[in-house]
């Protein structure tokens, strides 16, 4: 449910600042903006629908502007916002809570003047158009909120519903063929709005969109379950596998024979080996021993030459200056012996001369005697003196051969020369073995090398080779093989690898397959859901609309049909309603991949025969379009404000007054935008006494210029502003604002209070 | 939906003798469908982000249930 409360207009085209209430009273919940042709209803329907779709909402050549205004830089704010209260159901589902909330929704858009090159002309453009919704707090402040005003007002009245909720009525008689000029295009555009309009306004088409969506989505799991399948043949891949496998098992086997020929090659070639060598009698490889014996021979000539080196310096011992010292050694012994107690005990070398003739030169003897000069003291001194020095000499020559014999006798030649004379010796034994082992060694070579057998040898080594070349044969072979059983084995492993995957991709397609079909079968419901409900509703609907037109051309007289031509009239029509037809059997290729799902208002006279839309009356066509459009509100159970502008238009009588009053019960907040004439009746005045909760009347300033020049009709206005002013006043009221000429005389007209 | 047990009637029917008829468990089958519908519903006035791919998914284990319990028999 949705419930205008209040719709406030800013310099909106002829507006520049009016507010209206509407009327929330559910005994009077009509709401009447009445106004004469051309002072803003249709402007004020524009504005509604700005507010609620934006410019999308306007006709492509409508001239959005602000009221009476020269544009400048700075710009000026068009507003339209409308508070409405709603309780949090929306169009299509029901409310989720007991509690109605009241919200606020702005649409506004600065005009800002643009300078062309020519003074005289004035351009503009809008700038900043901006939206915000609002929800009023307990306390009745506004708080603002994030969600956009377009998806909450897609969600109460989307846009495809605007001509039914916020209604042009002269655009109504579209459904019925309405003023196109192209016969063709006309019906194939009346008939695709007039299926949307069914299907989208009683809820149905979620079937059609949901089962476009799966059918898609089925259609999409079979392409997948064709892609996870593949090209590849899966019997064919195993049978390829199946004699990869079995040339894999002969080839595993061909292999083993080989791997054992090679064994039992090698295994002969190990006792061709043995008998080689039992042939060479253990020594090994007869091509061994010459090599060794020449080994031999070179290293018992290096001994020899060794032996014979080390014999030169034994003999050259013998001339060695440690050899002579050791031989002369106890001779010079005997003489340190003799000397040593003659240099122990002072005699040598003669110390004490040495002394006296100190004595001699200081003139004075250790007895105190003058020993100087020609003194006979000094004489016998000298005398003694001359005596002993030839004892002197001797003395000190006897010391200097002490000194000689014991630095002689304190070195060891002996120790040194028996030291190297042994190394030589040791050296010298090493030196024979080695030779006598060589000359052993060499013998035994000898020996062997006379006792091989070599033919015997040669045939063993001819067998060696033959086993040597089959050996490598086999190995050539084996790695040929190898390569080849590696090829095999990576061939197999791609081939199993190919089954797997095509395997997992027989899961998938399993998957998909199965998902394909439970798509097709959810479609299948749909489908069948779908039809009989949109059968069950279309036939309801087709039911209602029949009892609303009826109830709209009751009592109708031919004074009622003032526009009757010689066309056929309402009374003609004895049945209305929606039929389904199939576009495909006309023949219409915008159609032809479309089920006969298409529906059409028909009216049938009193015979049963269809009767074409174009031979029916403009005025007839006006109600049979009302009465779908009415009875498709009704059906829908849409809970919400119905704007409808020239909705009495080409009516009279009793269809006028019948469609008042069914508009007005049917929703549950009617606004009619009607004409003074629409209630010059007092019949439709008496239906707005009754049900009309508020009323208003619009009054174009622009009558009252007309009338200073030559017979606009409103009384009274004190500026030149060309804008549409609104006041209060009822069918039968007038005011200062809205008063035209010859309103006052007229009966049951009253004046009201002055308001602006 | 202000029809909502309208459709939900006729699908529970067309679910019913549909489902039965290949070997689909019909109860599964509803939710299955009165999801996707509620869904589409949502997605008219307010975007459903995904909504396809959701769909899909929904489909898919509903299949590979499908699946398992032929499997398993």
């Amino acid at each position: 449910m949705i419930k205008f409360k209040r719709i406030d207009i800013r310099n909106f085209v002829c507006f520049d600042d009016i507010a209206i209430e509407p009327s929330t009273d559910t005994k009077k919940p009509l709401t009447v903006v009445r106004a004469e042709n051309g002072s803003g209803k249709t402007t004020l329907l524009r504005a509604i629908r700005w507010g609620m779709y934006g410019e999308k909402g306007l006709p492509l050549d409508f001239p959005l502007h602000p009221a009476w205004w020269t544009p400048d830089d700075i710009g000026i704010t068009t507003l339209v916002s409308i508070e409405f209260e709603t309780d949090s159901s929306d169009r299509l589902h029901k409310a989720s809570s007991v509690r109605d909330t009241v919200y606020l929704f702005r649409r506004s858009v600065t005009t800002i003047g643009k300078r062309t090159d020519n003074k005289d002309v004035l351009d503009s453009r809008r700038i900043n158009e901006q939206t915000q919704l609002m929800v009023q707090e307990i306390d009745g402040s506004w708080k603002p909120l994030p969600t956009g005003v377009d998806s909450v007002i897609n969600q109460l009245l989307p846009w495809e519903l605007r001509d039914f909720f916020v209604m042009d009525a002269d655009k109504v008689a579209d459904f019925v063929g309405g003023s196109y000029d192209d016969k063709e295009l006309q019906k194939k555009d009346v008939i695709a709005k007039t299926t949307n309009a069914i299907n989208g306004l009683l809820g149905i088409d979620i079937f059609k969109m949901a089962q476009d969506r799966v059918d898609k989505i089925g259609r999409n799991f079979g392409k997948e379950a064709t892609v996870a399948v593949g090209d590849s043949n899966l019997d064919d891949l195993q049978s390829e596998l199946d004699q990869l496998r079995s040339e894999k098992k002969e080839f595993e086997k061909e292999i083993t024979k080989k791997s054992d020929k090679r064994k039992d090659l090698v295994d002969r070639l190990q006792k061709c080996n043995i008998n080689l060598e039992s042939e060479l009698k253990g020594i090994g490889a007869a091509e061994e021993l010459p090599v060794r014996l020449e080994k031999n021979n070179k290293l018992l000539k290096r001994e020899y030459n060794r032996h014979k080196m080390i014999v030169n310096q034994l003999a050259r011992q013998v001339e060695s200056i440690e050899f002579l010292a050791t031989l002369s050694h106890t001779y010079i012994s005997d003489s340190y012996n003799t000397l040593k107690p003659l240099y122990d005990s002072g005699y040598i070398p003669v110390k004490h001369l040495y002394y006296v003739r100190s004595l001699l030169k200081s003139g004075i003897c250790v007895c105190g005697q003058d020993i100087s000069q020609n003194n006979k003291h000094r004489d016998r001194v000298l005398e003694q003196i001359k005596k002993s020095s030839k004892g002197e000499e001797r003395a000190n020559y006897l010391s200097q051969i002490f000194d000689a014999t014991r630095s002689l006798v304190e070195y060891t030649p002996a120790d040194i020369w028996n030291k190297q004379c042994d190394s030589l010796k040791t050296d010298l034994v090493d030196c024979g073995t080695q030779i006598a082992d060589l000359l052993a060694e060499i013998e035994d070579i000898q020996l062997k090398i006379d006792g091989i057998d070599e033919a015997q040898i040669q045939l063993i080594r001819s067998e060696m080779d033959s086993l040597q070349s089959q050996i490598d044969n086999t190995n050539r072979a084996l790695a040929g093989s190898d390569i080849r059983l590696s090829n095999l084995t990576a061939t197999i492993d791609s081939l199993n690898k190919q089954i797997a995957q095509r395997l997992r991709g027989e899961i998938i397609a399993k998957d998909k397959q199965v998902a394909e079909s439970v798509a097709k079968i959810i479609t299948k419901v749909l489908d069948r859901a779908y039809n009989t409900i949109q059968d069950e509703q279309v036939t309801q609907l087709s039911k209602r609309m029949d009892a609303l037109f009826s109830q709209m051309i009751r009592n109708v007289t031919d004074k009622d049909l003032e526009y009757v031509s010689d066309k056929l009239g309402v009374r003609m029509i004895a049945k209305v309603g929606i039929q389904p037809i199939d576009e495909r059997s006309d023949g219409y290729e915008f159609f032809a991949d479309r089920r006969p799902d298409s529906y059409e208002i028909f009216a049938h006279n009193e015979r049963g025969r269809n009767m074409k839309h174009s031979t029916i009356n403009g005025a007839s066509r006006r109600v049979l379009a009302l009465s779908f459009v009415l009875a498709l509100c009704d059906e829908s159970k849409t809970f919400a404000p119905l704007i409808a502008d020239s909705l009495l238009n080409f009516m009279t009588g009793a269809v006028r007054r019948n469609t008042l009053l069914i508009t007005t019960q049917i929703s549950s907040q009617p606004i009619l935008l009607l004409t003074t004439g629409d209630l010059a009746l007092q019949p439709e005045v008496d239906v707005i006494d009754k049900y009309a909760g508020a009323t208003y009347t619009l009054t174009g300033q622009w009558d009252a210029i007309d009338a200073s020049n030559d017979g606009g009709d409103v009384l009274r206005w004190n500026d030149r502003r060309l804008v549409s002013l609104l006041c209060s006043c009822g069918p039968r009221n007038y005011c200062d604002i809205c008063e035209r000429i010859g309103w006052a005389k007229l009966p049951g007209w009253q004046k009201r209070e002055n308001e602006r | 939906m202000n029809n909502y047990d309208r459709i939900y009637a006729e699908i529970s029917k067309e679910s019913e003798a549909l489902g039965s008829a290949s070997d689909l468990d019909p109860g599964l089958l509803l939710n299955l469908i009165m999801e996707i519908v509620d869904m589409e519903d949502r997605n008219r006035t307010r975007k459903v982000p995904k909504i396809h791919q959701q769909i899909q998914g929904k489909i898919l284990l509903v299949a590979q249930d499908k699946i398992r319990k032929e499997e398993g028999q």
